[in-house]
């Protein structure tokens, strides 16, 4: 291009030249600007995998939870299970400590009332002071069944109230249990689609990494290569307006 | 951050590339010897060169879109 060419006007060269200049500023700098929009690019990319990462973590540490009250509550249900099964055990006990009692009540209150026959029909004082006495120690005893027969019975009542009380309460546990249950399934199937999606995220990642990279790369070697082929054209170009225009200026 | 500012660079580079593609081609009617051809078969290899970074620039938008898709799952 360094020859001077004759089938060229000043204007052509002049045109040619405006374009090889203006696509090297265009082109100038571009791949410093690709190389700072791919390391943003990196730098969002890396903060997505990081949140996919923590979402897993989040959803794991969820599931260590769940895991772990559903075993505080199989305990519970284990407790109050045994609790009421302890109370049940100790009720019939209770009714045939009761029943004893009523028939020694029963019992004692024959003997009183025996005795008290035999008092009416005595005039003899040392007599009549025996018998007394046998009666006070027998309404002493009567009073004692009496007392622990209504302690037992209140027992009885206690301990119905208590195991109607537990029984609301193993059924709430239970069924707080099934609601930890479905949550847990429903975790661990939320779970497995977050670390199905942290792998691909990964994968997709670094294929967009090394893509970019590839981009940089040929963003650079166009800027170079381009920039030194319209440099060379557009120092060609120079060279033809100078010797036409040196023709034109010449004398004839 | 998206494929839209790779997608920006991209429609940005392509307009200097024609740019010049039409400037050199403007000058055609009045440049009619050989030195033209050697300038047009430059600007020519110019644009060549031009479809590595396009065609990897895409291949970039098509990458980060699906980095996106994926991150934007809810469960």
């Amino acid at each position: 291009m360094g020859d001077f060419m004759a089938d060229v006007s000043v204007e052509a060269l002049q045109i040619v030249k405006q374009s090889l200049n203006d696509f090297r500023t265009d082109i100038s700098g571009m791949a410093g600007r690709v190389q700072n929009t791919s390391d943003q690019l990196v730098q969002s990319g890396l903060s997505k995998v990081s949140k996919a990462q923590s979402d897993v973590a989040e959803s794991e540490n969820k599931i260590n939870k769940l895991n772990q009250k559903i075993e505080t509550l199989e305990n519970k249900i284990s407790q109050i299970s045994a609790e009421i099964h302890g109370l049940e055990n100790s009720i019939p006990q209770l009714k045939q400590r009761i029943q004893t009692l009523k028939q020694q009540i029963s019992y004692l209150e024959g003997q009183i009332s025996a005795l008290r026959a035999e008092l009416s029909s005595t005039d003899d004082e040392d007599q009549r002071s025996q018998i007394q006495a046998q009666i006070d120690s027998l309404e002493n005893q009567k009073s004692q069944a009496q007392y622990e027969c209504n302690d037992t019975e209140s027992k009885v009542d206690n301990s119905e109230k208590k195991i109607s009380t537990l029984r609301q309460d193993l059924s709430a546990t239970k069924s707080e249990k099934s609601s930890c249950e479905a949550e847990l399934s429903s975790e661990k199937n939320r779970c497995n689609n977050l670390k199905n999606k942290l792998e691909r995220l990964k994968t997709a990642f670094k294929k967009m990494e090394s893509d970019l990279q590839n981009y940089v790369s040929a963003m650079k070697r166009f800027e170079s290569s381009s920039t030194s082929e319209t440099q060379k054209s557009s120092s060609a170009v120079d060279q033809c307006i100078s010797s036409i225009e040196g023709y034109l200026s010449s004398p004839l | 951050m998206s494929s839209g500012e790779i997608r920006k660079e991209l429609d940005q580079f392509q307009r200097s590339v024609k740019k010049l593609s039409a400037g050199v081609g403007k000058a055609s009617n009045l440049w009619q010897d050989n030195k033209y051809q050697e300038l047009s078969s430059s600007v020519s290899a110019v644009a060549n060169m031009s479809r590595d970074v396009i065609l990897s620039g895409e291949q970039c938008c098509s990458s980060i879109d699906k980095v996106d898709k994926i991150a934007s799952e809810n469960y």
